[in-house]
């Protein structure tokens, strides 16, 4: 073998800094090799990509109206990853955050905007948070993987929503859709100008703030932190593990949740199928690739929303939507690739030097 | 429920049951050595859309068997990669090939969704076998991948418990410093078996498209990858236990079916999420019977790096 | 960083060669290159005349290098049998059990081992274990044997058994490298002896003529350290009572069989023994960690079993574990965070919902001048201190508050002489000041230099605490083996 990783004794601030933008033009790259076998020109395709998401006003309002899911969610994400917990149940909890904060709309739509919008944010939330609570107890209690519990509650949430949709919740006017009747004025939020941006962005930026500052400065931010890099150092720093899970795991779930009612009371004003196009799963990408840094995460989810507007508008020129998920997986590809720079150092060597 | 409706049931369990068969037997070898691959979802699609596009591009369906195998190989190999070589983190390395598999699949099998499949897999009825009463139906008159799959299962528990290199897979799982203190190669072993598990992920996609649909639709696994690698820990990291569990879910799968049709008053959503609220049950099962007998392969999901010993 | 800077070692057939020198010295680096784990970025090897290259530990055995490493490395759920042939089945696709049952039980017979082929290893004890591993050197033909720190897990009596193993080996015509920090050890069995120093050779010679003297000047650069006198210290009142305590251990087993022990204020209470007799699960139960299964534990009186860690934290019990990186220190995270990990819940370190970073940091900055720490920046992280700057950063957490009852894991475990030093010295601090200590040690030289009295842990069950004074090492040696032990409990 002509080389081999040696490893750092300490990590490395510009492999740290560095690989997250590597990462991402390789995958750009690695996804250009794809489009010429596609018979697309990258270049075009990128070009479009760009000019859709961040040429115009429009096209700007619109990436951000998409990074505020991905924000939110991925703040849920990098909170849980921090403690090591493997919460990939983002998708789900905004589901069931939308269908929380959808029942009090539809319920109580005469209440006044004032008392209607917290009502509907908190029952979203508890919704989230009762919804992560059980891979949180599962994993606090009986040991079993939360990644699987929290994964498989996915699919559950989902044709939970849809069977709103398809049944009882259906809106008896809009003819076969599936789709809740559209929620009264009180139950939306404002939004900014002319343009789908809403109110959520703002939430989402002051909670990144608050993330940061729980994780740096307080307490339960300590014991986050000491319990994601050793179990055994916190039980001798007599940390409680287990009630740490199960609340992390809700908060986890509180704040995923919150990107499903910002979707329905700021976007949709309704509950229907096919809510999140995946939001949850490309939140964990913007998580990792923030490393975990809730205040990096702002501006690598515009980025990522910016991603999703441009795989919409390249439809028209005949390239699958896809490709902006298979870059999303590339970039997380070479990312966990490229960590290996940060804790280790390539080393050459010609087999000869060896023997001399 | 007359004596031929069970048998009938019987016989659709094991076709339901063989994707999650081929893929949980696959994860299983993975994991055996020490390699935890959650991107089992990603490879089904990828080996599913790769195994019908073969089959329709080149009008052989065996020849999509083998792009199956191959694309799921691949797809496995990246993870590989990124977890031996680079020693990257194995549980978002997963997710991030499911990510890339969903999108790759759909991309690949854009312009091909509908598109009808010729030729297919048929029910090949072994003479003789095939007429014992009750058993011939449900095992003998099947198609020559679910024959494949009874091999593949007693071929693994050979290979696991009764060679030398099932032997040393065990240990680089077990104790990865002492296999390589022995000489053992463990980069090569885990390798092997990762790319191994990929190829049998990949089948697992390809029986979906080739035979149980068979047709190619976007997401077409359904979860099923997610079920296949729970399967694992319900199985004991034993090949004939993993079995038995892919065919209590594909029992689930075709008794739901069954009971739609015959126009059961519950939702049909909520018979949809039967299997995925049973693998919870059942994982949380195993994992306290696990913790008295066989839990995982001690090293599973930890890098090996001679210098932390 | 070099572990080893060109290094000349000439080994030959027959001869049982001491490597000695201290921890850190480089003796295992430079073992870890001739098994093929490592490879060297200078400099040759030379096997029988002939320059070799290894590039992995399969190389290295092929060439007949055999290697026993100190952290055994056998796997617990194979059998005898299966242990020694593992790795060398590359011929035969089949597993045949009864012809490698056969080959190792011939081996086993030629040497004597008393072991059995088909029990599993996870049930022997540690010096079967590694006769195993020696079978496996054997089963692979290996002529150059290495053993690292061979006896630190062995009784004493285990140890003299293995080295009649080894002079048998050598008499066979093998070489055989003994790597080792006890000078007694080299003087007893070995032919020849090389010194490192900070990854140096610093001498090489044969062992004629060679006394305990020579060795230590030769290891340490200087003559022997000060024995440390026993003053007769006033034994304070009852600081820890035991009574009939009995703890559990991982699997559910009895770790702990109703003990009996009594440490006084002032003074420090040894319990020596083989790692793994309950020593660990017994200062866990202590510290909180652990649930006690029945039986009294007494703080200065007062009843405390079943207390929280916290709880006995804020009584003055403090706790130093064995695992030193993972458990008593987070080693991701600074100096600073290490420093409050166990009292970071305290009033005084916070304001509001803050945490007091710059008070925080100032007390580190304290703790490293008064400790003596080797630390530039409390907020890198803990990681990049050497072992002996690791323990002193946890002495000095644990001790900072004057604590009532100090319980202390191996907390010389693998430093130099000179780290070794320091520490008693803190825990010599410390005891002056009243504090009870309760310390499990490995070392049987370094527990009657240092500890008031000792007692040793076998099986779980406890012998007589002796004042160091009064015990011999041969009553030591046979309690370590539990002979003599049933009859007391």
């Amino acid at each position: 073998m002509p080389m081999h990783f040696s490893k750092r004794l300490e990590t490395s601030k510009s492999a740290r800094i560095l690989v997250p933008f590597i990462s991402v033009l390789l995958a750009l790259l690695a996804g250009s090799i794809l489009l010429l076998l596609y018979g697309k020109d990258p270049l075009v395709v990128f070009g479009e990509m760009l000019n859709s998401a961040f040429a115009s006003t429009y096209g700007i309002s619109e990436t951000l109206v998409k990074a505020i899911p991905l924000m939110l969610a991925a703040l849920a994400i990098s909170l849980a990853f921090r403690m090591k917990l493997w919460n990939i149940g983002a998708e789900g909890q905004i589901y069931m955050g939308a269908f929380g904060a959808s029942g009090v709309a539809l319920f109580f739509g005469h209440l006044s905007s004032w008392i209607l919008l917290p009502l509907m944010t908190a029952a979203g939330m508890l919704a989230g948070a009762l919804w992560a609570f059980i891979p949180g107890i599962l994993r606090a209690r009986l040991q079993v993987n939360e990644t699987f519990t929290s994964l498989l509650l996915n699919y559950v949430a989902i044709l939970w929503v849809d069977y709103l949709c398809y049944g009882p919740w259906k809106d008896p006017k809009g003819s076969n859709f599936p789709l809740t009747p559209r929620f009264p004025d009180n139950a939306t939020l404002p939004t900014m100008g002319d343009t789908r941006i809403h109110l959520g962005l703002l939430v989402a930026i002051l909670l990144a703030v608050a993330l940061w500052f729980l994780i740096r400065s307080t307490r339960w931010g300590f014991e986050i932190r000491v319990i994601g890099e050793s179990w055994d150092a916190a039980s001798y720093a007599g940390m409680n593990i287990g009630r740490n899970i199960v609340l992390v795991m809700m908060v986890s779930g509180a704040l995923a949740a919150l990107a499903g009612v910002s979707e329905v009371t700021g976007i949709t004003h309704r509950l229907q199928h096919g809510l999140s196009p995946g939001y949850g799963y490309s939140a964990i990408i913007v998580a990792w690739l923030a490393r975990l840094h809730p205040l990096a995460i702002i501006p690598v989810a515009v980025l990522f929303g910016g991603l999703l507007v441009g795989g919409y508008s390249v439809q028209t020129e005949g390239v699958p939507f896809s490709i902006a998920l298979i870059i999303q997986g590339l970039i997380l590809f070479f990312l966990l690739g490229g960590e290996i720079f940060v804790t280790h150092r390539l080393i050459w060597k010609r087999q000869k030097e060896l023997r001399s | 429920m007359s004596s031929f409706m069970i048998v009938d049931f019987l016989a659709a369990t094991v076709q339901a049951g063989t994707p999650l068969l081929l893929a949980a037997s696959g994860e299983m070898m993975a994991e055996r050595s020490g390699i935890m691959n959650l991107g089992v979802e990603g490879m089904m699609l990828v080996g599913a859309v790769s195994g019908y596009l073969v089959t329709v591009l080149s009008g052989n369906h065996w020849l999509g068997v083998v792009g199956a195998l191959g694309a799921g190989a691949l797809m496995a190999l990246i993870h590989a990669f990124i977890s031996i070589t680079l020693r990257g983190n194995q549980v978002v390395s997963g997710l991030a090939l499911t990510i890339f598999g969903s999108g790759l699949s759909s991309f690949l099998g854009k312009n091909f969704v509908g598109t009808p499949l010729h030729p297919r897999f048929e029910a090949i009825p072994i003479p003789g076998l095939a007429k014992i009463p009750v058993l011939g139906p449900i095992l003998f008159k099947q198609d020559a991948l679910i024959y494949l799959s009874f091999l593949l299962v007693v071929l693994l528990y050979l290979i696991l418990f009764r060679t030398s290199w099932g032997l040393a897979l065990r240990v680089t799982g077990e104790a990865p410093a002492a296999a390589d203190a022995s000489g053992i190669n463990i980069t090569r072993i885990r390798y092997l078996n990762t790319v191994l598990g990929g190829a049998l992920a990949g089948l697992g996609g390809a029986y979906l498209s080739l035979v149980y649909a068979p047709s190619w639709i976007e997401g077409m696994t359904a979860g099923r990858g997610w079920i296949a690698v729970a399967l694992v820990i319900f199985g004991m990291w034993s090949p004939i236990k993993v079995m038995a569990g892919a065919y209590l879910f594909g029992g689930v799968e075709a008794l739901t079916f069954r009971l739609q049709t015959m126009g059961v008053t519950v939702s049909p959503f909520f018979l949809q999420m039967l299997p995925y609220v049973l693998t919870i049950v059942v994982l949380v099962l195993a994992v306290q019977r696990n913790r008295q007998e066989a839990g995982p392969p001690a090293a599973l999901g930890i890098p090996y790096d001679r210098e932390e010993r | 960083m070099q572990a080893n800077r060109k290094i000349d070692l000439h080994l030959l057939p027959g001869e049982i060669h001491a490597l000695l020198g201290e921890n850190g010295a480089g003796k295992t680096t430079l073992m870890n290159i001739l098994a093929g784990m490592y490879r060297p970025d200078s400099g040759e090897i030379l096997l029988r005349g002939q320059a070799v290259a290894f590039s992995s530990p399969q190389d290295a055995l092929d060439q007949g290098i055999g290697m026993i490493y100190q952290h055994l490395m056998l796997v617990p759920g194979l059998t005898v049998a299966e242990n020694v042939v593992l790795g060398s089945l590359r011929e035969s696709w089949w597993l045949r059990r009864s012809r490698f049952h056969t080959a190792v039980q011939e081996l086993i017979e030629k040497y004597g081992f008393h072991l059995n082929p088909e029990q599993k290893v996870a049930n022997l004890s540690l010096g079967e274990q590694q006769r195993v591993e020696i079978l496996r050197a054997l089963y692979r033909h290996s002529d150059v044997l290495i053993l690292d720190e061979p006896t630190a897990v062995l009784t004493p009596g285990e140890a003299r058994e293995l080295f009649a193993i080894l002079r048998l080996m050598a008499d066979e015509g093998r070489a055989v490298i003994l790597i080792t920090h006890k000078l007694n050890e080299v003087i007893e069995i070995a032919d020849r002896v090389t010194v490192l120093r900070r990854g140096q050779v610093v001498d090489s010679r044969l062992m004629a003529g060679v006394d305990n003297k020579t060795l230590t000047r030769m290891m340490i650069g200087q003559e022997t350290w000060e024995q440390e006198d026993h003053p007769a210290r006033q034994a304070g009142s009852a600081v820890l009572k035991l009574d009939d305590f009995s703890v559990r251990g991982d699997r559910g087993e009895m770790a702990v069989k109703r003990i009996n022990l009594e440490v006084k204020s002032g003074e420090m209470l040894a319990i020596a023994g083989v790692a793994g007799n309950g020593q660990n699960e017994l200062l866990q139960a202590l510290a909180g960690l652990r649930p006690i299964f029945e039986g009294q534990m007494l703080l200065s009186g007062q009843p405390a079993g079943g207390r929280s860690v916290r709880d006995l934290l804020q009584s003055g019990v403090r706790f130093i574990p064995e695992d030193r990186i993972h458990t008593g220190l987070v080693g991701s995270l600074g100096v600073s965070d290490n420093v409050i990990l166990r009292d970071y819940f305290q009033d005084e370190y916070i304001q509001g919902m803050r945490m007091k970073w710059g008070r925080i940091r100032r007390q580190a900055l304290e703790l490293v001048e008064q400790f003596q720490i080797q630390c530039s920046d409390p907020d890198r992280p803990a990681r990049l201190l050497s072992g002996g700057n690791l323990q002193r950063l946890m002495l000095a957490r644990e001790l900072q508050h004057h604590p009532r009852l100090l319980l202390a894991a191996y907390p010389t475990r693998g430093l130099d002489v000179g780290a070794v030093d320091n520490i008693h010295e803190l825990l010599n601090l410390a005891r002056r000041e009243g504090t009870a200590i309760l310390t499990v040690m490995e070392d049987l030289e370094e527990i009657l230099q240092i500890a008031d009295r000792v007692t040793v842990m076998y099986n779980g069950m406890l012998s007589p605490a002796l004042p160091v004074t009064d015990v011999s090492l041969e009553q030591v040696g046979q309690w370590m083996a539990g002979i003599g032990l049933d009859r007391i409990a």
